[in-house]
């Protein structure tokens, strides 16, 4: 699952939760699931790091800022 | 002599002639104002002229309306319209239908004529333009690789999106060479299945720098992209024709950068705002389960025999303490009675009055209480407080004490 996604699902257990209308097994479930999501997408949100890459033609190559003039 | 026609009817034919032709119902024509009137209806009246012509033009209100500037006698001005008959008069005259200053020359005429061109066939339309992506994978950026923009797209990206993969696609970005060098690259990032949306921009310039993005070509390829594209000309003054075809127009290439990705940031908040709500969800289910488990001890507490329990115990312990109480009283009164007895005994006890002297004397078994009781000669036995002794009678008289 890409990070949409896992936020997608995190909204939806958040909602559900809201609601209220669950047993208390249902409801601790679903918790533990959007914990498990959220602890995922913080931990993708920390150790992200950016990708550039200069395309030319069909050949790519890193791109740095520092590069630039 | 042939069939006449009437001034009318002539007149009219002219006035067809002159409107069937595709031409003359919309065309530009440079010139310069004179006899310029703004009648007080809003409909504007004046002459367009060059070194050897003039023509009659009349500009209505509704088209008057939306001059942004004031012609006056002598400025040059392009104008387009249609040219009609008018009748009454039987002069032809152009209607005007947009007016602009003429300073601009050839450029400006020609980014009109493409801007109404392409408005024509709806490729401005709100309808058309589509939505970004709202995480792009990978988002190409064609800029030229050495400008400010680049630099101010890869540094916003930095800052507020890493997870979005960067791919530079350099192009040119001015002169002639422009835009075929940026059709190529639209068509380039398209081709690219990991591409979600294209950012296309350079900083600003002159509208004659800044050409590129009113080419026709350029603006078609960006309708045709796979991909939604936003523009990011650095000139806010001046839309460019790829500002207009373009799904997203942003301001400058940082603001391309932040409409094109999320906010790492805010989304941090985001996920913070979404623990927050799961844990009251859940911590609301638990509370209520408490409350209800709480109520339920409580009436369970109610209805349980444990008071009754105890009630009894103390009434028990009660009763037990009362009953030893009694029956210590019996025996300490018993105790009494006994030791007071046993005092009585003991002051009667025939010892203690031997002891004080007395003695008690018998004639066999019989204690001997009255003279009476013996006879002269009988044994008698006396007891004593130490020991006894033996004795016979040899008289006896009655006592007259008592």
């Amino acid at each position: 699952m890409n990070f949409e996604q896992v936020l997608g699902e995190l909204e939806q257990i958040a909602a559900k939760l809201e609601q209220g209308d669950l047993t208390l097994e249902e409801a601790m479930s679903l918790y533990v699931r959007g914990v498990e999501a959220l602890a995922r997408c913080q931990a993708v949100l920390a150790e992200a790091e950016q990708k550039v890459e200069l395309l030319i033609k069909d050949t790519r190559k890193p791109f740095a800022l520092a590069t630039l003039p | 002599m042939g069939k006449s026609l009437s001034v009318s009817d002539l007149t009219n034919l002219v006035r067809e002639t002159l409107t069937e032709n595709k031409l003359l119902a919309n065309v530009w024509v440079s010139g310069e104002v004179s006899n310029f009137k703004a009648h007080t209806s809003g409909h504007c009246y004046f002459t367009l002229k060059d070194e050897r012509a003039s023509m009659r033009m009349v500009m209505w209100r509704s088209r008057a309306s939306t001059l942004s500037f004031r012609p006056v006698d002598g400025m040059k001005v392009l104008a387009r319209g249609s040219i009609s008959v008018y009748e009454r008069d039987g002069n032809y005259q152009l209607y005007v239908d947009q007016l602009e200053p003429d300073g601009l020359g050839s450029l400006y005429l020609a980014f009109e004529q493409l801007k109404q061109k392409l408005q024509a066939e709806g490729l401005f339309r709100a309808e058309r333009k589509r939505p970004l992506p709202r995480f792009p994978r990978t988002v190409a950026v064609l800029t030229s690789p050495t400008g400010a923009a680049v630099r101010d797209i890869v540094t916003v990206m930095q800052r507020r999106w890493a997870l979005t993969h960067v791919l530079v696609v350099p192009v040119v970005v001015q002169g002639a060479e422009a835009a075929p060098s940026i059709v190529e690259g639209l068509t380039l990032a398209g081709a690219l299945d990991e591409v979600e949306v294209v950012i296309l921009g350079r900083g600003g310039g002159s509208l004659e720098d800044l050409w590129a993005f009113n080419d026709e070509r350029v603006a078609r390829a960006i309708v045709n992209c796979r991909v939604p594209v936003v523009s990011a000309v650095g000139h806010e003054t001046d839309v460019t024709i790829a500002d207009l075809v373009a799904d997203l127009r942003a301001p400058t290439p940082s603001a391309a950068a932040e409409l094109v990705v999320p906010d790492k940031q805010e989304l941090g908040r985001r996920l913070t705002q979404l623990q927050a709500r799961m844990a009251k969800g859940v911590g609301g289910k638990m509370s209520s389960l408490r409350q209800y488990l709480d109520y339920l001890a409580m009436k369970f507490k109610a209805a349980s025999p444990a008071g009754t329990i105890t009630a009894r115990q103390q009434a028990a312990q009660g009763l037990r303490l009362r009953m030893d109480s009694a029956v210590r009283r019996v025996l300490e009164r018993s105790r009494a009675e006994v030791s007071q007895q046993s005092m009585r005994l003991e002051a009667m006890s025939p010892l203690k009055v031997l002891a004080r002297g007395y003695s008690l004397t018998r004639l066999g078994a019989l204690i001997l209480k009255s003279e009476q009781d013996v006879m002269i000669g009988d044994t008698l036995t006396t007891t004593l407080a130490t020991g006894t002794i033996r004795s016979v009678v040899t008289g006896k008289e009655e006592s007259h004490e008592f």
